[in-house]
């Protein structure tokens, strides 16, 4: 029934729905709820110990929730979605004493490839990931970065309806990321659900379309990245006057970046306020820049501003930007 | 293919290709049959080429109670103990070509011994001192009165073997010289040999009247498909231990097992572990067993002379049902450990509660089956295995009992399996550290 869903290319949703998950005294996942679509490229943030890892178990089935449960398109996930998963962990290794080849087929065959099918993806995929002479190699005989590039291959090799990559960049050079970040790209062009775990905030910047950030085991942001960013971010200009800037209503307070001065606007004020603002008190500018808030801004100071504190109820795009501690 | 023959393939071939598990399955047999020339049969075989125990024993009988006509009548009778060896090898292992060396053993202690009457005890000393004979027995005077005899040997003799044939073979003189001419020919062969065991029987009295032939030798011969079981059970849960908790470390230690539970259940994996690791260790052991030809010859034909299918049947199932059992018991508590050797505690355990209980009150089961306690302890899955295959060696356990115990041993496979799939889980996501108390109990709840 899925697998007929997916060959006729209708791609179902993801519903994460009030999730919870307790250890023996910490809550890791506490009542958790969002969505990932096809043809997008979701991403999960959260600090070290967050509750990322345990959400992404909960979907492969290695832990099981206390309570609430993953739809996939409105029914419980099955058996044969899960063979229908590429998981990329972070926690990740080969086989280190056995062949290239051996292992790949071996994935594939967990998957459901018969033999000689596994056999011929595992050969197309490390042709793909430029790896097609380490077949017959040993997995301890490759680098890092090789390996990490045949873990890629395995979770993809089977075609997989829903991928899962945890840290998928860390330990590759600058072209391999490329390598990588096209292959995400085009899961996510046709139509798979693609969820992408990291803490490389310009990763997630250039590749998510859609966040959700989990901090102590709660939801804490979540949303389009454009519009978390707009409603999350503070408005910061870069100016460069001969005046008080501090001074003026809109600014909330007044830093030096160089020989220019990084005016960080209040709640609400747009920088084309404080352009009318500049104008009508008549202040000569010779530089004038508007700022857009780096993701991993709003990521330290959504985590920071929770600190310790008991957590709040998780907002959807709250419409109060948190001050900085 | 299921995903149990899946991962039950590849953990079979990737063990039978490790070098370590060649040499080891290829090299064993060869390690072993030169130690045992070295240590047991080299020694045995200068002995008998020694020619000590060919050359002759000197008497001198200074108490004139031998009489030279029962020395010549001694010299052609063969030894009883040697015989009877002989009789038991044919029996069991018939048209043995094998354990040459042990055949010509046995007829080395089948071989009479010469005697030769010396007149004085000096002569007999030259003769010992130069070797012509083997050592020199001397009757003293007194000796009707005293009984006591001299014996003299030099220091290069054999003490063990020879001496005492040399010693069976002066009583048997020394016995028919005495009463030669002096009690009826027949009370003299009674003296001899008051019980001839190839002229008598025994019976067995069953408890509903009818008598029938005892024969103890046939009874040992059922033991043997039981016993060989039991020991093939041991042997290759001592084997495949170290293959099972390896397997099970193997995804920790590469650091897969995330991955490997993406596409695969724990009991899946767990069981195709079992399987695949399992078959790797009964190989090794199959290996093992056809090489060393002697025993394995030696065993099969025994069985096949008093083979019982119905009996084979249910050895071989309490044989893989306790496998399974310790085997998933086994990697189930090996998951917890942190390293190799907490692992290896952990296993040794197992195998200890299925192998005491019953090595401890095994005579008492023979002696009878149908005790509470001999059944208590063939129903307790642990325990059942091993008890089993003693109890039904007997011949008197009732069907419907077996099939009690069976499927007793079913049911506890299926919840070790259950239970150790719920550590196996909560022990492969743990890297390096131990689990709690508290939380091993809540997954076993769990499972």
């Amino acid at each position: 029934m899925a697998a007929a869903l997916y060959n006729a290319g209708f791609m179902p949703t993801l519903l994460f729905s009030r999730l919870r998950k307790t250890y023996a005294s910490t809550v890791a996942v506490d009542d958790v709820t969002f969505e990932v679509r096809p043809g997008e490229v979701f991403g999960l943030l959260g600090p070290n110990g967050a509750g990322k890892t345990t959400l992404i178990r909960m979907l492969i089935d290695i832990i099981a929730p206390d309570a609430g449960e993953i739809l996939l398109d409105g029914r419980p996930l099955g058996r044969l979605d899960r063979e229908r998963i590429g998981y990329l962990p972070e926690e990740r290794g080969l086989y280190r004493k056995e062949k290239v080849l051996d292992i790949l087929v071996y994935f594939g065959m967990l998957k459901g490839l018969d033999r000689s099918a596994a056999r011929a993806r595992s050969l197309e995929w490390l042709a793909r990931v430029g790896l097609p002479e380490v077949a017959g190699r040993r997995a301890d005989s490759l680098s890092k970065g090789m390996q990490q590039k045949v873990q890629i291959a395995g979770a993809l090799l089977h075609d997989p309806a829903i991928l899962v990559m945890d840290e998928p960049f860390t330990g590759l050079d600058p072209l391999n990321t490329v390598l990588v970040k096209d292959l995400l790209r085009e899961r996510r062009d046709r139509g798979s659900l693609v969820i992408l775990s990291t803490h490389q905030m310009p990763m997630v910047e250039e590749l998510c379309d859609r966040v959700a950030m989990i901090d102590h085991g709660r939801l804490v942001l979540y949303g389009d990245l454009d519009e978390i960013r707009r409603s999350h971010g503070e408005s910061i200009v870069l100016v460069d006057a001969d005046a008080d800037l501090g001074a003026l209503p809109i600014v909330a307070r007044v830093e030096r970046q160089g020989a220019l001065h990084r005016v960080v606007l209040r709640d609400g004020a747009r920088p084309r306020d404080l352009m009318a603002l500049l104008q009508e008190r008549r202040i000569a500018v010779d530089h004038f820049e508007a700022l857009r808030t780096p993701v991993e801004e709003i990521f330290v100071r959504t985590v920071r501003s929770r600190g310790g504190a008991p957590a709040p109820p998780p907002v959807l795009v709250p419409s109060h930007p948190v001050e900085p501690a | 293919m299921s995903k149990v023959g899946v991962v039950a393939g590849r953990e079979f071939l990737s063990t039978v290709r490790r070098r370590s598990y060649l040499i080891v399955t290829l090299g064993m047999p060869f390690f072993l049959s030169a130690y045992i020339a070295i240590v047991g049969l080299l020694p045995a075989y200068f002995m008998s080429q020694s020619g000590t125990s060919v050359k002759p024993v000197g008497i001198v009988d200074l108490a004139r109670v031998v009489r030279p006509e029962v020395i010549d009548a001694v010299a052609k009778e063969h030894d009883g103990a040697g015989r009877e060896a002989k009789e038991l090898v044919r029996r069991l292992a018939p048209g043995a070509s094998r354990g040459n060396v042990v055949t010509a053993l046995l007829e080395d202690l089948d071989r009479p011994l010469a005697f030769v009457k010396m007149a004085s005890k000096d002569e007999a000393l030259r003769q010992l001192r130069e070797g012509i004979v083997q050592r020199v027995f001397v009757l003293p005077v007194d000796y009707l009165g005293s009984g006591a005899v001299e014996t003299y040997q030099t220091e290069a003799a054999p003490m063990t073997r020879g001496s005492e044939r040399a010693d069976r073979a002066l009583a048997r003189i020394l016995r028919q010289s005495l009463v030669a001419g002096r009690v009826p020919e027949d009370v003299g062969t009674r003296l001899e040999q008051p019980i001839d065991s190839s002229a008598s029987s025994s019976f067995l009295v069953r408890a509903d009247g009818g008598v029938e032939p005892y024969r103890a030798g046939e009874r040992i011969a059922r033991m043997v498909i039981p016993g060989v079981f039991a020991m093939l059970l041991l042997m290759s849960l001592l084997t495949t231990a170290g293959y099972l908790l390896q397997g099970v470390v193997e995804e920790k230690e590469n650091r897969v097992i995330e991955v490997i539970l993406s596409s695969v259940t724990p009991q899946d994996l767990l069981f195709g572990k079992l399987l695949g690791l399992g078959a790797a260790g009964l190989l090794q052991l199959g290996v093992w067993v056809t090489v060393a030809g002697f025993a394995s010859s030696l065993i099969a034909a025994a069985a096949l002379a008093y083979l019982n299918w119905k009996l084979f049947l249910f050895c071989l199932l309490f044989f893989i049902g306790g496998y399974m059992m310790v085997g998933s018991l086994m990697t189930g508590t090996g998951a917890l450990g942190t390293n190799a050797r907490e692992s290896q505690q952990f296993s040794v355990i197992w195998t200890l509660c299925l192998v005491i209980p019953p090595a401890v009150t095994w005579m008492l089961i023979v002696d009878d089956p149908n005790t509470w306690m001999a059944r208590a302890l063939g129903w307790f899955p642990l325990t059942g295995p091993i008890t089993m295959m003693i109890r039904l060696g007997t011949g008197k356990v009732p069907a419907w009992d077996a099939v009690v115990a069976l499927l007793c041993l079913a049911a506890g496979v299926y919840i070790s399996i259950r239970g150790a799939a719920a550590l196996f889980r909560l022990g492969l996501l743990m890297y390096g550290k131990r689990p709690s108390l508290r939380e091993i109990v809540r997954q076993l709840r769990h499972a």
